[in-house]
């Protein structure tokens, strides 16, 4: 839903000072804060499966870290003895913690980017400086579900082939698989990329236990990926010799989107200014950040209920402050 | 003045070694995106000031199209992809500029697909510099060894160099050991990438060659007979 609309600039900004933010504070209290605002406004915003591979990726990094640094680092005030020579330090345990906590959040802000702001609105701000490059990024886009397609059609033909059927002796059988295939294709056409056809090369990479077998799939694959490389180069050529005959850098493209600075960005962007300002002068006094090597010097006790700490809840607010509207005015 | 001095005194008064280290490292951080998309913005630039004929443009978006889908076909299985093998045909055969490009936008585009982040730019530098620096040692490709130190160097480097994304994540950058748990966690991968690059490089080499050479021909040497490509095709 998106009934009030941000330019995609000041999405940027936004969300560049949070990753910013995620890189410097080190105290817990604002740690804390910073993830569950963010997982709040995620689940707002939706949970994709993009976040999910991501998180099958950041999970054992996280706990390698988290082993590796006590046992790698020695340095802290605070020694705990496991047997007898062998220690470990507070500190060390609490950078590791802290510090895939920070890489936790600086995975979920970009998540949360992806969300708000979709590659067109993206490649908006591209193409007035750089029209070439957005063109070619546009082409790209919508060469690879061709592509895609076309090398699934390449695979099935070589399927057929390795069935044993012979496409010059009868002219029904070859009619009959290309019709069968022009009807599939269509369906995994506008199914997305890498569904049906990942999963089978997957299955015959892996339920393959002899390595000739695994030498021979890798030739087909290296067959299919040629055949596909060549024909779509081939084909390009028509691409672009259409693209000539029809006048393209004639004129200067123009854009079927445009943005305009609205009041909501003016606000939001007043809003980034003031809190920032406070929570930078507050970051030159040492709030929110803790020492944590030699000793660390954090104690629950001392809550951060300062004007600071209020700056910082209210610059992470207005996106969930946006959402939460939207759902409301929707509803009624 | 004032105000700078009162700042400067709180910093040295409050004796935090950390609020200094902290500040040095946000630096380096703002710094060096900046000097990567610089650097990127530099590049484009370049490329964009040359007017580049259609077929040219056509060309880098079909290559990025391809090497692209080479890496999200393969997403499932971790650290095999064929991008980096068409990204380094790219450069071998179209030179180091186009070999930059191709790498540049397919670590864009593919970030577009698998979610974006700050680390695709140094996906975008990891690549680019793998299709430039195929370029710039193109005249040695035919040799079959160098080709396999090559694709298996890369591995490695493309690694290495994706991972500065990660080292600088929390506060306290300049620690060393979860730089070490980084790069212990990454080795298997790395391998697995340069194996399949200096394979493909082995395997598929002469295939692709001849067929980017006769794209390159076909492509790029029409610009001269502009006028009259259009006037037969009419």
């Amino acid at each position: 839903m998106e009934l009030t609309s941000i330019h995609p600039a000041v999405y940027l900004l936004y969300y560049f000072i949070m990753v910013l933010f995620a890189f410097i504070f080190s105290d817990p209290y604002f740690v804390v804060t910073f993830l569950v605002l963010i997982l709040v406004l995620i689940s707002l915003q939706g949970i994709s499966s993009e976040l999910k591979n991501i998180m099958k990726l950041f999970i054992p990094l996280s706990i390698l870290i988290m082993i590796l640094n006590p046992l790698l680092n020695r340095t802290g005030a605070h020694k705990i003895y496991l047997w007898s020579n062998f220690f470990i330090t507070y500190e060390a345990i609490a950078y590791g913690i802290l510090m895939s906590l920070a890489l936790l959040i600086v995975i979920l802000v970009f998540s949360s980017y992806n969300r708000s702001v979709n590659y067109q609105e993206m490649l908006y701000i591209f193409s007035k400086k750089l029209p070439i490059i957005s063109m070619i990024i546009v082409m790209a886009l919508r060469f690879i579900p061709l592509i895609n397609s076309r090398a699934i059609e390449v695979q099935k033909l070589n399927n057929l082939k390795v069935n044993g059927i012979d496409f010059d002796d009868e002219e029904s059988d070859e009619t009959d698989g290309s019709v069968d295939s022009k009807k599939l294709d269509v369906d995994e056409f506008n199914s997305n990329i890498n569904t049906d056809y990942n999963s089978k090369f997957v299955d015959k990479l892996k339920s393959n236990k002899r390595i000739a077998a695994i030498i021979k799939e890798a030739k087909t694959l290296g067959k299919i990926m040629g055949i596909t490389v060549s024909w779509s180069l081939e084909e390009s050529m028509f691409t672009a010799k259409s693209m000539k005959a029809r006048g393209y850098n004639a004129t200067e493209r123009t854009s079927y989107l445009s943005y305009k600075f609205g009041n909501a960005d003016y606000a939001l962007i007043m809003l980034i200014a003031i809190t920032v300002g406070i929570i930078i002068v507050g970051l030159l006094k040492g709030v929110g950040m803790i020492n944590i090597y030699p000793s660390i010097d954090f104690s629950f006790s001392n809550l951060p209920f300062n004007i600071y700490y209020l700056a910082f809840i209210v610059f992470l607010l207005p996106l969930i402050y946006l959402e939460i509207k939207e759902r409301v005015l929707w509803r009624n | 003045m004032s105000a700078m001095d009162q700042m400067l005194s709180n910093m040295t008064a409050s004796g935090n070694g950390i609020v200094n280290s902290q500040l040095f490292s946000i630096t380096m951080i703002i710094f060096l995106i900046l000097f990567l998309v610089g650097l990127f913005y530099a590049i484009f630039k370049m490329y964009e000031q040359k007017k580049p004929p259609v077929e040219s443009i056509v060309l880098i978006a079909v290559l990025t199209a391809l090497a692209t889908v080479g890496r999200i076909i393969l997403m499932s299985i971790p650290a095999v992809n064929l991008a980096s093998f068409i990204i380094i045909m790219v450069g071998v055969v179209f030179g180091k500029e186009e070999g930059f490009i191709v790498g540049a936008l397919t670590a864009f585009v593919s970030g577009l697909f698998m979610g974006m982040g700050y680390w695709v730019l140094f996906q975008m530098l990891a690549w680019g510099l793998m299709g430039a620096s195929a370029g710039f040692l193109a005249s040695r490709f035919d040799n079959v060894g160098f080709r396999i130190v090559f694709g298996l160097l890369w591995g490695f480097l493309y690694g290495w160099i994706t991972d500065i994304s990660a080292i600088f994540y929390s506060g306290t950058a300049l620690e060393i050991t979860p730089i070490i748990a980084l790069y212990l966690n990454g080795v298997s991968y790395d391998l697995t990438h340069g194996v399949t690059n200096a394979v493909l490089l082995v395997v598929l080499y002469d295939w692709f060659k001849k067929m980017f050479t006769r794209a390159k021909v076909k492509y790029l040497s029409g610009n001269q007979s502009e006028s009259e490509s259009i006037s037969l095709s009419d």
